[in-house]
């Protein structure tokens, strides 16, 4: 068993136009698909506005999805056309400064370009994405031995509940109480540590 | 069932270990319930985290804005964009999705080439007609001096119409004919104006004869110019001795213009055929 069943249901939900399982979609993929688009481009910055552009095209695309290959399949080849496409754009027009998004007549914000620029380019972004990453590695290193090998192999290996399990000798359904206990715990220390919590943008906001 | 176990029930969705069934049911809530999917999008972050992915997510300032949060704003921008075409009646949802994304709803990829194409086509019909136009004004008839001639045509008698008439004395040239207009056997009265030919002597006569002519002159008003030069051309074509010998032993054709009406120069009457 794998991630396509829980896919495909939130497909399914969000063909018949329920905006939050797409939006579940999204908050999952999200950091697989920027990791994706920055093969072919450098700055996170401009890869977080192409996977934008990527999750829009394909919620435009939803319902011509169907089921033939696992969504994310599906996603990552709109992801990569959508940077190659930006690729091409860039190299037709070296130079590009949208004016419109400094305050224009469309209603940004008038500092909305100085927002983008001070994006994760900045140093201090540079700082937060670098102490998420040294609270959540705390977090795992704190855990009972039991916990964090079995979040370990899940995540950074990628193994199933069942081959965790032979590993560890022990049931299914205790690694799979391990995995959430794991994660439950690694949350409650980002809760403390960031407003509201990270990759909760509504909280935060 | 508890909130952990509901926890627990979504950490197993999200490693896609929970079964169909149960996945079904637990989707259901959590395409509805933002706090869940909170839950969700954290353990996406753990996850970026411990692989070294880059991590997509808001400060604590919210200077930064995860794609997802982009994402739904873009979203229900276009929503709300699509509510208001449908009540103006204009636009569509994909173009507001496509709106919302920064992008201008582009032309379909096959529609381009045919695109060009329809301007190339355009261009070359204006130059067409504009060359026409040039070539009119030129050297041939134009739409003024047929004007000129139709009225003068419908109310002829059928003797004014009737052809041949007598040789003139200097043999026309092949334009000719067609341009003078003050010989004998006119239809119109302009100068300019179309006219029955007189037959020369050894030079060139109208192949169709007077009636073909009177005819097409007739009927001109509603034809493009370039063809009724066209049509008019031809019938110069021939010399005179063909028409003259395939004309020879058949009496002249009377032609109908009209109720029965009597010739005043022959003294006879043109009757219906």
């Amino acid at each position: 068993m794998n991630a396509e069943a829980s896919d495909l249901s939130l497909v399914q939900r969000a063909q018949k136009g329920e905006a939050g399982a797409f939006d579940a979609l999204v908050r999952r993929y999200q950091h697989k698909v920027v990791k994706l688009v920055m093969r072919y481009v450098r700055n996170q910055t401009e890869a977080e506005d192409i996977a934008q552009e990527a999750f829009i095209k394909a919620y435009r695309a939803l319902p011509r999805f169907r089921g033939d290959s696992a969504f994310y399949t599906w996603l990552y080849r709109i992801a990569i056309n959508t940077a190659k496409n930006a690729l091409a754009a860039r190299a037709r027009n070296p130079v590009q400064f949208d004016l419109d998004r400094n305050g224009g007549d469309d209603g940004d914000a008038p500092g909305d370009l100085q927002d983008r620029m001070t994006d994760t380019a900045t140093p201090e972004a540079l700082a937060l994405t670098e102490e998420i990453r040294a609270t959540v590695t705390a977090a795992i290193e704190q855990l009972p031995e039991d916990l964090r090998t079995a979040i370990m192999l899940r995540e950074l290996e990628g193994l199933s509940y069942e081959e965790i399990a032979t590993a560890m000798d022990c049931p299914v359904g205790t690694v799979r109480s391990r995995i959430f206990r794991a994660r439950e715990a690694v949350d409650a220390r980002l809760r403390e540590i960031f407003d509201g919590g990270l990759g909760r943008g509504e909280v935060a906001g | 069932m508890t909130e952990d176990e509901r926890a627990s029930q979504l950490s197993a969705m999200f490693d896609g270990e929970l079964p169909p069934a149960e996945c079904e049911l637990l989707a259901r809530r959590l395409s509805r319930d933002e706090a869940l999917r909170r839950q969700w999008g954290s353990y996406a972050l753990i996850g970026a985290a411990v692989r070294g992915e880059p991590i997509v997510a808001r400060g604590r300032a919210g200077a930064q804005t995860d794609v997802a949060a982009r994402v739904r704003q873009a979203l229900a921008k276009s929503t709300d964009e699509a509510a208001d075409a449908a009540a103006t009646g204009a636009g569509s949802e994909a173009d507001a999705v496509a709106t919302a994304g920064g992008r201008r709803p582009r032309m379909p990829r096959w529609a381009v080439p045919l695109s060009g194409f329809g301007l190339a086509a355009s261009v070359a019909v204006l130059g067409v007609a504009a060359a026409a136009l040039f070539w009119l004004r030129g050297d041939a008839p134009t739409g003024a001096a047929v004007a000129n001639v139709v009225p003068s045509v419908r109310p002829a008698s059928a003797a004014e119409v009737v052809v041949p008439m007598p040789l003139p004395a200097a043999p026309a040239s092949p334009a000719a004919p067609v341009a003078q207009g003050a010989s004998p056997g006119t239809i119109g009265q302009s100068d300019d104006s179309y006219t029955v030919p007189p037959p020369a002597q050894g030079g060139i006569a109208l192949a169709g004869g007077a009636t073909l002519a009177n005819f097409l002159v007739a009927h001109s008003e509603v034809s493009m110019p370039m063809l009724r030069r066209n049509a008019l051309s031809t019938l110069v074509a021939v010399p005179i001795e063909a028409e003259a010998a395939v004309a020879a032993p058949q009496a002249p054709l009377p032609v109908w213009s009209g109720p029965a009406t009597t010739d005043p120069a022959a003294g006879s009457a043109v009757e219906r055929p």
